[in-house]
């Protein structure tokens, strides 16, 4: 027995494939600057706003397709998706399964009628093309208001995701916790950052810097290019992943038969106890695997949830958090780490499943299993919200709006559609196939699911041996939160300096003076969010509900109508808009009376989107159906022909 | 209110012709989407939450209740899409840019009440 040794595991994790990774993130990130300056070069030949906020109306089939696709997958479909594929089954397939039909309605619902509204009114933002259809700058300015405000709070979200999703992708290569250190030494000191965890500030920086750069210096078009390229980043990652893993679970019905017989896992309590008093402290890294003998014959296995630390001096460690996996055959494969110290596990405490404990087959059949709800994951009446939010709440997104405002032609628009309906097909589904698969080759993940991606690329390129293949996959989440960023950052100051500056306070700006403007006021809102969420927030995925739900919430049916009903007024507008957003916070005000936090009141078991969107679209018939209509020439200017449209200016 | 609307209407001309195929379109893509809704989570509750067979079937290694209420859908909405865009949906001149961007600029002071 080694006394003098104090790290009791004996199996690190494996470093050598993250180098990779990292090489292949360097090369990413310098393609993304070089698409920056590419767009800065184009721009220069053109005028400032109509570019720099919309690429002057040119996008053709691939960029409108894969900058909708992109900014629309965020880092979600790549890290929280997966992690929920993985925890509940294939389940997933019916939660997503509206995505079939999200390119059409989120496309095409509004997209060719806002092309042309925007043309006519001249518009480059979405309160623009309201305060031109209604003729009012106070309808343009509620709505940036609404718009910044909801907006804000999803970008604080976003640049949280990204920092968090870097750490994890980068967190066990040596450079990077060499920087982690050095950071950690630095930040002492400085009362602003000192309470923030050193990898997760260093990752804030890095992705910071790099968003705020590229957008701000690159504008819509630099926007649309690297979305373009973080497409198809996530296309190729997820084709590679689609195929290793099939070649390395023997084939989907292999796989899915093991994933059948699979019963979940419980959480669990265990002591452990060492045969020797250690002379000092004793580490077990997180995520190790303990061996639970009862006479002398494996009757679990457990895996760490946090890292173990056990005094020098003394034997026994109670409380440990554990995951209990509870399938035989599991229990029989999964190779326990070697420790240096013999040690006895005993389970204290289980706590199963609240739905699909013990049950074959819960990973295969609906409603899937879940350790929170007895009723599973998704019931059939929350499988219907669903089929409707991602739908219409895409819909209603400002960022798509922007990018509905921005194609070239018509025939672009339907290419497009059909483009992203074959993009999202290539994505989704394999998705949900790919990580009901990684439950086979990948044991308990449930302790940290939002890991299992990049785990799962590590996993199966070391198996195929080519590690630089990690790399290329996990650039994908990566990919997806960024080009999600960079749109609404590049909206909040597209309201500012347009809607609100130059329209409302200077509309004679030159030209030059925009462009500082522009520069400056998208590094500063950048720079802002970074600093809010040095600290993160409570609720964080809370948040980002929240601001994406209002947004469909305020926007959607006020913009529909206003495309699409002449009768529509002023007032009209202003009250779907509010009522929208009333509604929305209304329905929090209540989950936080009920619940006690920052939660939303499922009324009637519903999403509060539909509720916002009734609330909205009421608020805006029958106040419209009250006020005055608008004069005949602004109904003309939107909805008459081009001749008569003249004729009656 | 309606007969003023529509009696401004007649007076100063027809419909623009995007703003009506638009219309179209959009009552098109609301019954595509309601016909999926259907098949999808229709076809769910019947395979899926209201079966009673605790049997595993699987095609091509996927089960069947999600081969036939998810899969088949996803790729019988891509035929639709495909139809919808290549047959149903028209190319229509969005440009009629001729001063718009003179008028973005000057036309809200003019359009006041």
């Amino acid at each position: 027995m080694n006394n003098t040794l104090d790290v009791l595991h004996l199996v690190p994790s494996a470093s050598g494939t993250t180098n990779a990774a990292l090489i292949t993130f360097g090369i990413y990130l310098l393609f993304v600057f070089f698409l920056a300056w590419l767009s800065s070069r184009v721009r220069s030949k053109k005028e400032f706003v109509s570019e720099y906020f919309l690429g002057s109306r040119g996008l053709g089939v691939w960029a409108f397709a894969l900058t909708f696709a992109a900014t629309n997958a965020s880092g979600g479909s790549f890290m929280g998706f997966p992690a929920l594929i993985y925890t509940h089954g294939w389940i997933l397939a019916l939660w997503i399964a509206s995505y079939m039909v999200v390119p059409i309605v989120t496309t095409g619902l509004l997209a060719k009628r806002l092309n042309q509204v925007a043309r006519r009114a001249g518009a480059v933002t979405v309160p623009e093309i309201l305060r031109e259809r209604f003729g009012s700058p106070q309808v343009g300015l509620i709505a940036t208001g609404l718009l910044t405000f909801f907006m804000f709070f999803y970008l604080l979200a976003q640049f949280k995701a990204g920092s968090s999703i870097l750490a994890t992708l980068l967190g066990e290569i040596d450079v990077f916790q060499s920087a982690v250190a050095w950071v950690a030494e630095w930040q002492q000191g400085i009362p602003l950052v000192q309470s923030a965890e050193p990898d997760y500030l260093l990752c804030l920086m890095v992705f910071s810097g790099t968003v705020i750069a590229y957008t701000a210096y690159g504008g819509f078009r630099a926007v649309v290019w690297t979305d373009v390229m973080q497409g198809i980043v996530m296309v190729i990652g997820v084709a590679v992943m689609f195929v290793l893993i099939l070649q390395q679970t023997g084939g989907l019905t292999a796989a899915t038969r093991a994933v059948a017989e699979m019963t979940p896992p419980e959480n669990g309590v265990v002591s452990i106890r060492l045969q020797d008093a250690a002379e000092k402290d004793v580490v077990l890294r997180k995520g190790a695997w303990l061996e639970v003998l009862v006479d002398d014959v494996r009757a679990s296995m457990v895996r760490t949830k946090s890292l173990i630390r056990i005094p020098a001096g003394t034997v026994d460690a109670s409380d440990i958090p554990v995951l209990v996996v509870t399938t035989p055959s599991e229990i029989a494969k999964i190779k326990p780490d070697e420790l240096l110290i013999s040690t006895q596990v005993t389970i204290t405490d289980r706590s199963p499943y609240l739905a699909g404990a013990g049950k074959k087959g819960a990973y295969v059949s609906a409603p899937g299993p879940s350790a929170e709800s007895d009723m599973g994951f998704l019931s059939i009446g929350m499988a219907l919200s669903f089929f409707v939010f991602w739908s219409f709440g895409g819909a209603g997104q400002p960022s798509n709006m922007v990018r509905q405002m921005a194609f070239k032609d018509a025939p672009t628009l339907r290419r497009s559609i059909i483009m992203v309906a074959v993009y999202y097909s290539l994505i989704y589904f394999p998705l949900v196939i790919i990580f009901c698969c990684a439950r086979v080759i990948v044991p308990g993940m449930e302790i940290e699911p939002d890991r299992v991606m990049p785990e799962t690329a590590r996993v199966l390129a070391t198996a195929a041996g080519s590690p630089w293949l990690a790399g290329l996959i996990v650039a994908a989440p990566f990919a997806a939160v960024m080009s999600s960023v960079d749109s609404f950052l590049l909206m909040v100051s597209s309201g500012l300096v347009r809607d609100v500056y130059q329209r409302n306070v200077n509309p004679s700006v030159s030209e030059q003076q925009m462009k500082w403007l522009t520069y400056g006021v998208t590094s500063v809102v950048g720079v802002a969010a970074a600093l809010a969420v040095l600290n993160p927030p409570q609720y964080l995925q809370n948040l980002i509900v929240f601001s994406t739900g209002g947004l469909a919430g305020c926007f959607l049916m006020p913009m529909a109508l206003t495309l699409f009903w002449p009768r529509m007024t002023r007032a009209g507008v202003v009250a779907g808009m509010l009522g929208g957003c009333g509604t929305h916070i209304a329905l929090y005000v209540a989950g936080y009376l009920v619940h006690g936090r920052f939660t939303v009141y499922s009324l009637l078991g519903l999403e509060a989107f539909m509720w916002d969107v009734v609330g909205a679209g009421l608020c805006s018939v029958a106040v419209s159906l009250r006020s005055k209509p608008l004069p005949e020439s602004l109904i003309q200017r939107f909805f008459g022909q081009a001749a008569t449209r003249g004729s009656s200016n | 209110m309606k007969s003023d609307l529509e009696s401004s209407r007649s007076t100063a001309g027809a419909w623009d012709h995007v703003f009506v195929q638009s219309r179209r379109e959009l009552i098109g893509i609301l019954l595509i989407w309601c016909v999926f809704a259907v098949w999808v989570v229709g076809g769910a509750w019947y395979f899926a939450y209201d079966s009673s067979s605790e049997e595993l079937n699987l095609i091509w290694g996927i089960p069947s209740w999600v081969f036939w209420s998810v899969g088949v859908p996803w790729i019988g909405a891509n035929l639709s899409i495909l139809w919808f865009c290549t047959c149903f949906m028209k190319d229509q001149s969005l440009e009629e840019q001729e001063d718009a961007e003179g008028r973005g600029e000057t036309s809200s002071s003019q359009d006041h009440e």
